[in-house]
Formats: C-alpha cells, structure tokens, sequence
C-alpha cells in the first residue's frame, strides 16, 4: 500500500513503515512546527532512551491498562521494552522530585504498539513517531494547558486547510477496571483526539490528554506544597499528519509546503 | 428529593463511600475530589439501572449526567415518584 506519488509512503506489511522523499521531509517539516510551539511556551527539549525500563512501566501502570500493549526486549529480560509513548520517560526522569514551579518539556520518539502489530495500513502502524509535549504542575494549569494545545492545534490545522474534527476519545491511557476505566474517562473527559479525513476514513493524529495525579503520585512528583503533581500531553503521531496531508492534498501540495 | 435521589444518596453514602468522612448531599459534585472511581462508576450504574428498570448506554455516561446525585435523578429517574 502506498500514499503520495513515487511510492514515498510505503506499508511494509509488518507494521512498519517506509518514507523517503519529500514524505520523509514532510514528517519532519510537521516535527518541526510541533517542536517550535513547545519551544515557543519554554519546554526544555529532552532526548530520551530508545528502549524503556519495564520498571518505569509498571510504576506507570502501563502493564495494568495494557497487559499485552508494550514490545518486549527478548525472552525473558523482562526488564527493557520499546517505548508505547514518550512521555513515561517524563515521569521517571522527574521521579521523586519536588518542582518549584510548573514543568514543561517536549521529546520525539520512535513509539511501539505491540497490539497494532502486525498492522496492514499506514493509518494504524506498530512503529511510528511520536512528538509529546507534556506538562506537569498544578491540576487548574494542566487543564489551561491542556485546552491552550488542543486550540493552537485546530486552528493550524485548519490553517493548512485540513478538514477534521476534535472530539472526545474512547481507548484508555492508565489503570483501572476495564468499562470502568473507560468510563471514567469519557465522563471527565480526559482524553480528546483531533481525527482528520484520510480518504474513506479517519485518522487520529493528536491527542490531548489530562492524567491528573495519577503519574504524579506514582512517580511521587510533587508541587511546591507537597501535593501530587497532575500532568497533562499533547501527543502527535507524524506519520498519521503527513498521511492526512498527502489524502487531502496530494503530494504537489506537500512539496510547495516544505519548500522543494 | 425525588424517591431516586433519597435512595441514591443513602446509597453513595453508606455504600460506596463507607468508610468515609466526606458529608455529602444531593448538590455534591461525585468526581471532583475523586470519591468515586472507575470501580465504583460500575456499582452506581448498576444502583441506577436496578432502581430503574432500565440499562444505562454507555454514551450516556457523561458529566452533564452524572456531576451530582441530584443530576443523575433528573436525567434517569423519568416515571419514578
């Protein structure tokens, strides 16, 4: 299956994906816009590990809300995964720490979805890229912050002309009791997505998250006067922004946004 | 107070936050300070659903419903004195 012209954008049937070309620049060009609204609110700009300490996972309660979600580094290791997200990175880097003032921080990340493997479409891959901003502080500025990205977001990709639509997702993010879980959620409204039109379907290309204090307390993260931190992300699947472009507009426009 | 709302705050009172020292009426918002979480959603939808008659759809389940004992007796409590 491919997208764009040249075969640029190219299911390799596993999962994974390949991209070359101006594709390949246009997921950087997408990465950048993203890193330089982070940058503009003064997130620190972090590198993290490739590979995720199934530790930190299990404090994250990752294993709980997806038992089957995260790729492991071979039999038996049980201690190294493939990161399912950036952010939990986030969390253990600032585990145990008391922050003085609200954190904002922002990363990219090769990201893994044991379930999407063997995925067959470019909408839905094991492997993709991933750019989070996360924010972590007091539960009124998480939310502030919250609906601050989920704004700047509609409006450039509207900006772009990209037709889609925000609204409220369903999959859960952390532990709980299954309908329970995802009830929870729906009712306090924690997670919205930004879906835009690829073709016949939708594709999810960013979510907007509130965690409150869950990887707060988990992670012992705590504010000034000794409370939990919530947290918050924005998260955005690049791969899945440059498919929408490349469904809606097709690859001349693609090439006359980045420049070639 | 409607029968529902009586019966849902002796409920939620002795039921769902027991041991608790959260005083709370049929005014008090359910998911603000976390007094009900992901397993006791369940216990006061199937509470509602029996005193009902009637099955909850999930997409129903959400905050304009649900904030307080008083909101969810409005919303589910039709033909009940």
């Amino acid at each position: 299956m491919t997208h764009g012209t040249a075969a640029d954008f190219v299911t390799l049937g596993d999962g994974r994906a390949l991209l070359r070309g101006s594709t390949a620049r246009l997921v950087r060009w997408f990465d950048d816009r993203f890193l330089q609204m982070a940058r503009q609110e003064g997130a620190l700009e972090c590198r993290f590990p490739a590979t995720i300490a199934g530790e930190t996972l299990a404090r994250a309660g990752y294993f709980e809300a997806f038992p089957h979600g995260a790729t492991a580094l071979g039999a038996g290791a049980g201690s190294y995964y493939l990161p399912p997200a950036v952010c939990y990175h986030a969390y253990a880097m600032l585990a145990g720490t008391r922050l003085d003032a609200p954190a904002r921080l922002t990363a990219v990340q090769t990201c893994f979805r044991e379930v999407d493997r063997p995925a067959l479409t470019a909408a839905r891959l094991w492997e993709f890229t991933m750019r989070e901003a996360i924010f972590i502080g007091p539960g009124d500025w998480i939310r502030e912050e919250r609906a601050r990205w989920a704004e700047r977001i509609d409006a450039f990709a509207r900006d772009l002309g990209l037709s889609g639509s925000r609204a409220p997702a369903a999959d859960p993010f952390f532990g709980g009791v299954g309908r329970g879980r995802h009830l929870i959620q729906q009712l306090k409204g924690l997670k919205e997505e930004l879906r835009l039109d690829a073709g016949s379907d939708t594709v999810a290309v960013a979510s907007f998250n509130l965690h409150e204090g869950f990887f707060g307390t988990r992670f012992e993260i705590t504010l000034a006067e000794g409370i939990a931190a919530h947290s918050g992300c924005a998260a955005f699947g690049l791969e899945r922004w440059a498919l929408a472009f490349l469904e809606q507009h097709g690859s001349k426009a693609a090439e006359a946004l980045i420049g070639v | 107070m409607s029968t529902l709302e009586a019966r849902l705050l002796q409920f939620v009172r002795s039921d769902l936050l027991r041991p608790s020292d959260v005083t709370i009426d049929e005014d008090t918002y359910l998911f603000d300070d976390g007094l009900i979480d992901s397993l006791k959603i369940l216990l006061l939808i199937a509470f509602v659903e029996v005193e009902t008659g009637r099955m909850i759809p999930d997409r129903d389940v959400v905050m304009s419903h649900f904030r307080t004992i008083r909101t969810i007796a409005r919303r589910f409590g039709d033909g009940l004195a």
